[in-house]
């Protein structure tokens, strides 16, 4: 009872304690918080087409969101979000350039596997080499975030450039207009509420159905908690390891094929950095999973948050002048607030318990 | 391809070389002795545009170039130690605190960048220093010995840093930590390692308390990693059977 209570209610007073901070930070901007808060609310959610902007901008952080939720419930860090967008992001551009005259209801489901398919690769490399080779997943997965801009760069300036940027000579890094047919049909006439929105939510329910109501899910869980107790049960620490990697970067992959097939231009664009395609998804996915308690049915809010963050932002940065690098600033805060809030929540259990008052309570029993 | 190779080519290719080696050797002699006390730091990257941000504001606004190396060096601490109380007495997980860090580097500097600054700015650059007789060397001396200060002192501290990791008891104890935070908390030494005192006692505050202390060495009371208050006992060292631990304990009284 009190568990679930402080459960709930230490992570939200951590992220209260965070927006407070970005109050601070806007009070030293010279900027009223409430204008501020007005401002942002406005932007994320002031009129239809704003809060579709806002749910388009949070669908990769759902998917990529639950694809962490799978990894850290394994007990993987994947910290290899970026990477695996943009390889799933980098498949799918291929497969769309490579058939570009399949009818739509092949091409948008096949643009999205692929997508799958690419992120999934980049996961399982590192997956892999944790399971076989004891390769620490945190740096092999942040060293191929690396690899996979580079490799973006190359395939963008190079093999897949837009041929008429070579005819032209302006060399911009892109690819040529893609397919019409492989673009995600909108839901909404008038928004930019594509179907990624749904097919996120999908994932993400689908993403919890794997890890709480089937086998497969239940080893991965138990890896997860003890991998000496899932080895002794039988259960293939290394398989399941490369498993829950490769799944998670599944979901990332569709967030890259999202991105690409999603966006106004209907072409891949880079500008050398890993955040200009991705937009940080692959990092602020980890912040929503972790605000969602790293479960793939609070991601779906939390990333919503998070997206609803990054428009009002942009409204925030056009009403008051404040940069809008103000909410990639608050979501580094509300990371550290909330991860750190974690053992506090722990201590706080054991004081109560030691305290006398809630000494009957059984789950706070065996802890101190 | 063949003109490539000559010889004021190479020059210009080694001597940029380091001068682009010197933050990466700065960053990962930092990062070599956090990760020697057992403390993964993912968030270097946030930290190096934190400060890279206030030392090039610092410039813009007093043109000292020797006080923006200071304010960098400052920043970086205060970052260093923000960090620190997160990973080790908030006892949150290193990998994920150390992208909260990055995210929140990468943040503020741009915001305060677009805030204070706007365009870039052209700022003056450290001079470069030539050492007398060494930088007179044809070719070899222009690629290496006509740097500024900041390379100079990045390479001079590679040995500095070894020494004090390998000959010193600070560096001992730090590498001790790293090595295995629970047996160093149950010996002597106030690890604060990961997954180290948090657990030995039910909240902070006391734990804080009854904290064992590095200070002298010997004159601490050890605690067993589970329960507060029990008696010392040096004993608990060798119970782990390791004979390298013994320089751990050299007397036991009660503090």
């Amino acid at each position: 009872m009190i568990k679930g209570v402080l459960g709930a209610l230490v992570p939200l007073l951590a992220a209260l304690a965070a927006f407070a901070f970005g109050a601070m930070m806007l009070v030293t901007l010279g900027a009223s918080p409430l204008a501020g808060l007005d401002a942002m609310l406005d932007g994320a959610f002031g009129s239809g087409s704003r809060i579709a902007a806002t749910a388009v901008k949070a669908t990769p952080l759902i998917l990529v969101g639950a694809g962490i939720t799978i990894a850290f419930r394994t007990s993987v860090i994947n910290i290899g979000g970026e990477g695996q967008i943009i390889a799933g992001a980098l498949l799918s551009t291929v497969v769309a350039l490579s058939f570009p005259n399949l009818p739509a209801f092949i091409l948008v489901p096949l643009v999205l596997l692929s997508g799958a398919v690419g992120g999934g690769i980049l996961g399982a490399v590192p997956g892999a080499l944790k399971a076989y080779a004891s390769v620490n997943e945190i740096l092999s997965t942040i060293m191929l975030n690396l690899v996979m801009v580079q490799f973006m760069n190359f395939l963008l300036r190079g093999p897949l450039i837009d041929p008429f940027e070579l005819e032209a000579g302006t060399r911009i890094p892109q690819t040529q207009r893609l397919s019409d047919n492989a673009t995600l049909p909108t839901l909404l006439d008038g928004t930019r509420l594509h179907i990624g929105v749904p097919v996120a939510i999908c994932a993400a329910v689908g993403a919890y159905l794997i890890l709480w109501r089937t086998p497969t899910g239940f080893r991965l869980r138990a890896v997860g908690y003890s991998p000496e107790a899932a080895r002794a049960a039988g259960i293939s620490v290394k398989r399941n390891i490369t498993l829950a990697m490769t799944l998670s970067g599944s979901l990332g992959g569709i967030a890259g094929a999202i991105l690409v097939f999603g966006s106004e231009g209907q072409r891949m664009v880079t500008d050398g950095s890993a955040a200009g395609f991705t937009g940080s998804a692959g990092f602020n996915g980890i912040v929503a999973a972790l605000f969602g308690g790293l479960h793939p049915l609070w991601t779906i809010p939390s990333a919503m948050l998070f997206g609803a963050l990054l428009t009002g932002a942009t409204q925030l940065q056009r009403v008051l002048q404040v940069p809008a690098a103000l909410a990639v600033a608050l979501n580094g805060i509300i990371v550290i607030f909330v991860i750190s809030s974690t053992p506090v929540r722990g201590w706080l259990q054991r004081s109560l318990a030691d305290s006398g008052l809630f000494n009957r309570s059984s789950d706070t029993a065996g802890m101190d | 391809m063949g003109e490539f190779f000559t010889l004021s080519v190479l020059v210009a290719t080694a001597a940029s070389a380091i001068r682009l080696a010197t933050p990466y050797l700065l960053a990962s002699l930092g990062e070599t002795v956090g990760q020697r006390s057992g403390v993964l730091n993912l968030g270097v990257d946030g930290v190096m545009l934190l400060s890279a941000f206030f030392s090039y504001w610092t410039v813009l606004e007093t043109g000292n170039l020797w006080l923006a190396v200071l304010v960098g060096l400052v920043v970086g601490l205060v970052m260093g130690l923000l960090y620190g109380v997160i990973t080790v007495f908030l006892n949150a997980t290193q990998g994920i605190s150390g992208i909260g860090i990055f995210i929140f580097g990468l943040g503020l500097s741009d915001l305060l960048f677009r805030q204070l600054v706007g365009t870039p700015k052209p700022v003056r650059r450290l001079p470069n220093v030539d050492i007398p007789l060494l930088s007179d060397i044809p070719h070899l001396g222009e690629a290496l010995f006509q740097r500024n200060l900041l390379t100079y002192l990045a390479f001079l501290l590679v040995p500095v840093t070894a020494l004090l990791l390998t000959r010193t008891t600070f560096g001992l104890n730090i590498r001790s930590v790293g090595d295995n935070p629970r047996r160093l908390t149950a010996s002597v030494c106030r690890s604060n390692g990961p997954g180290s005192w948090p657990y030995s006692s039910a909240t902070p505050w006391r734990a804080w308390r009854e904290r064992p202390s590095c200070s002298s060495w010997g004159s601490s009371s050890p605690t067993s990693h589970r329960g507060s208050g029990s008696s010392p006992s040096p004993s608990s060292t060798s119970a782990h059977g390791d004979p390298s631990a013994s320089w751990e304990v050299h007397s036991s009284t009660a503090s």
